[in-house]
């Protein structure tokens, strides 16, 4: 009787746990052991089908000397620093305009906005190559007409990275946009109200009561875009061909991760990439949110 | 409580972990029968205690069978659009030969291939019974010992396909590929811009007065001056290094030496480097990135002179690059390095592999040699999608005599005949990928950044020796 009761009560116990099993099913096959898996082959030399030779260490220690990595790494804070803030902040001012009861056409403008996101990214990074063309490109043509001479986009470090990051932000701003309109919409209408009240300007008003509020929105916006600019893909792959050119200058942690295990069959090395990019990354992201904990207080 | 929720959540890791066992075992599990065929023809040859006298016996009977086996079943094939053109119209003929075989034809780019090739081979199932490999990844897949070992197979075309092709497709003395097509290069010239020039344009003519690099370079001035055409293309910022590749090939020499060692910093290399810089700085080549519409224009509209390219470029300019410059175009063999060098290179190819997967190896072997073993067919592919044969017995026949209305009645196949016996014996090597990498970025180094060539070409030896131990 009491075994019998046990049991029942551990079924029901056991039940929360079954209903998250899927989860955790699907999380370990398709996340959990290709993780365990690439850590492993990190210690080891593998061309990804015949037979593994463990080296220990190594690719971790040539991994540091690797001058095309931290090239990569470069590459991503100074593309962070050109295209991150820029991007929250128009995000941020066009959430704000678009909230505001005055404004017409909301939806369309939203959509507007969205759009690029939704786009291929394939297709748009092929029509920002035609456009940044050097001798045939509609951005040289129009810059020409105001006389500005032939720029070659991609003949300086500079001038490729801003194709990179002026494709990132197109794309990337409607999407922002939409969260922080989301935060802004979850802010009581009261607070204001008491704001108006008692005679807080417009300008405190942003400052004092959305902001703070935003704050979560804002840091979650700014984590998922400072990941995003560190592990771009498709857009170095298409406008450089894969290259990353000129002078590796836009080539980005995870398309030389790419290019190491597919295009080189050097699976171990690039899993050692993977890993320490994956620690930075952790690291990064833990020092983001303790600075915006810090001044929360 | 708390006791209990420890025990539920051991017993949902478990059925976690029991998952992702399965998932290894699977891997496992599938090493296993890799083995156990690979061991199969050797127990067949014993006869084992287990196996019954009858099927012994029956087995004994096939094996002593002197007829040849029924070759039959299904036959897929990895194959980009342009190879796949060329082998469409011979299709039926081959389904006459090997009526029991069918063929499943799936169309991938060359790149695709390779990704989905190495996905296949790594999983150990999904792979085709035949793909199509460009000679320049060649050497990358035949490492991964996934492919079949056709030594056998190929022993009655060793001496008759051109020498250079084997080596990419060798590992340890076994060949692991069948050549498809060789890529001798010639020198593409604008009769026009020539004559424009005040230059003969025979064929003849363009070949006496551009026998060296050095009178192509003095040329590249005139034509500059009376034309204002360039002599060539090659990218400021996007090259992908294929005209420094040749030039290296022509003068017998490539990334790596025959002892492993890094070549980048050999006078081939760097006098090969610093002529394209002296090209692209004396304002000669036209900064075009290759594969695009400003490249294409360059050859449409006359704006660039020559192009060194290999004998699948006839192809591309006659079908849609400038398929209305009927007439304009002529080949003459590549200007030499000194008086009297050699006049070629080699630049791309193609071959058949078969991937150890296969469960088909017949038939996959005889639909390889229908296409890639006997003359007609391969004059038929020739014929129609240029691909140029490497199978030393079609350069004889009358074909290749043929005049062609697009090159203004000069028989270039001739031309390139003529040119492939002198292609220096160079393999791509498996690292190629690697070599061809650093060497983009050290010409960006030197076209725009004014860097030495040799310093650029020493610092590509030095990145390249980092990454390819390991």
């Amino acid at each position: 009787m009491t075994r019998r009761f046990n049991l029942w009560r551990t079924r029901q116990n056991a039940a929360p746990y079954l209903f998250i099993a899927p989860f955790f099913i699907l999380f370990s096959i398709f996340m959990l052991y290709p993780f365990v898996f690439s850590l492993i082959i990190s210690f080891a030399k593998w061309n990804g089908i015949g037979k593994m030779e463990w080296v220990g260490l190594l690719n971790y220690t040539r991994l540091l000397k690797d001058k095309i990595f931290i090239q990569t790494l470069v590459n991503g804070v100074v593309e962070f620093f050109m295209s991150v803030p820029v991007m929250l902040l128009l995000a941020l001012i066009l959430a704000f305009i678009l909230h505001q009861h005055w404004v017409k056409y909301k939806g369309f403008f939203r959509t507007a906005i969205f759009i690029p996101n939704v786009t291929s990214v394939v297709a748009v990074s092929y029509v920002f190559l035609l456009a940044f063309d050097t001798q045939y490109g509609l951005v040289n043509m129009l810059l020409g007409l105001v006389g500005i001479p032939q720029i070659q986009w991609f003949g300086s470090a500079f001038a490729a990275r801003s194709v990179v990051v002026l494709l990132v932000i197109w794309r990337w701003l409607g999407y922002n946009m939409i969260l922080m309109m989301s935060g802004l919409s979850s802010i009581p209408r009261d607070l204001y109200e008491a704001a108006y009240i008692d005679g807080a300007s417009s300008a405190k008003t942003f400052t004092r009561i959305t902001l703070p509020l935003m704050k979560p929105i804002i840091l979650f916006c700014s984590v998922m875009s400072t990941m995003g600019t560190f592990s771009l893909f498709t857009e170095p792959l298409v406008l450089t061909n894969g290259t990353g050119g000129p002078l590796n200058s836009t080539m980005s942690t995870v398309l030389y991760i790419y290019t190491q295990s597919f295009g080189y069959l050097k699976m171990g090395y690039a899993s050692s990439i993977a890993f320490v990019y994956f620690i930075i990354m952790f690291i990064f992201t833990m020092l983001q949110m303790k600075v915006t904990k810090a001044s929360d207080k | 409580m708390s006791k209990k929720m420890v025990r539920t959540l051991v017993l949902v890791l478990v059925v976690v972990l029991s998952f992702s066992m399965m998932f290894t075992g699977c891997g496992a599990k599938n090493a296993d029968s890799t083995q156990s065929t690979s061991a199969a023809p050797a127990a067949s040859a014993e006869p084992a205690p287990a196996v019954s006298a009858s099927t012994a016996a029956v087995e004994a009977s096939t094996a002593a069978e002197p007829t040849p086996k029924k070759i039959e079943g299904t036959v897929t094939v990895w194959i980009w659009d342009a190879g796949n053109k060329a082998i469409d119209p011979l299709m039926p003929a081959f389904k006459a030969k090997y009526p029991d075989v069918d063929v499943k034809v799936e169309l991938l780019t060359n790149v695709d291939v390779y990704k989905k090739m190495l996905l296949a081979l790594s999983a150990g199932e999904g792979a085709p019974d035949v793909a199509t490999y460009e000679t320049s990844n060649l050497a990358q897949v035949v490492d991964t010992g996934a492919l079949t070992d056709l030594t056998d197979k190929v022993a009655p075309y060793v001496d008759k396909i051109n020498k250079f092709k084997w080596a990419d497709a060798t590992k340890d003395g076994k060949i692991y590929a069948m050549p498809w097509d060789s890529g001798p290069v010639g020198l593409y010239y604008n009769r026009k811009v020539f004559e424009k020039a005040g230059y003969a344009s025979d064929p003849d003519s363009v070949s006496a007065l551009l026998s060296t690099w050095d009178k192509y370079y003095e040329a590249a001035k005139v034509i500059k001056q009376k034309t204002g055409s360039f002599i060539l293309s090659e990218s400021k910022e996007k090259s992908s290094g294929r005209l420094f590749q040749m030039m290296l090939w022509q003068q017998g020499a490539w990334y790596v030496k025959n002892d492993g060692s890094l070549n980048f910093t050999g006078s081939e290399a760097v006098n090969s480097l610093s002529y394209l810089d002296k090209m692209v700085k004396e304002g000669y080549a036209d900064n075009a990135e290759e594969w695009t519409q400003a490249w294409y224009d360059g050859f449409k509209n006359g704006r660039v002179a020559t192009i060194p390219a290999a004998s699948w470029m006839g192809g591309f300019l006659s079908g849609w690059i400038a398929p209305d410059a009927k007439g304009e175009w002529g080949v003459a063999p590549l200007p030499a390095w000194t008086e009297g060098g050699i006049r070629t290179a080699n630049d791309g190819g193609s071959n058949f592999v078969i991937p150890a997967q296969t469960k088909n190896l017949d038939a996959a072997w005889a639909f390889v040699e229908y296409f890639l073993g006997n003359d007609e067919n391969q004059l038929a592919i020739y014929k129609a999608a240029d691909i140029f044969p490497s199978l030393q017995s079609t350069y004889t026949t009358d074909f290749f005599n043929e005049k062609i209305d697009y090159f203004g009645g000069q028989p270039v196949r001739k031309t390139f005949a003529d040119l492939v016996k002198q292609v220096p014996d160079i393999a791509y090597t498996k690292n190629y990928s690697i070599f061809n990498a650093a060497l983009m970025t050290a010409t960006q180094k030197v076209y725009l950044k004014n860097m030495k060539p040799e310093d650029a070409l020493k610092e590509a030896q030095d990145e390249v020796q980092s990454k390819i131990d390991n």
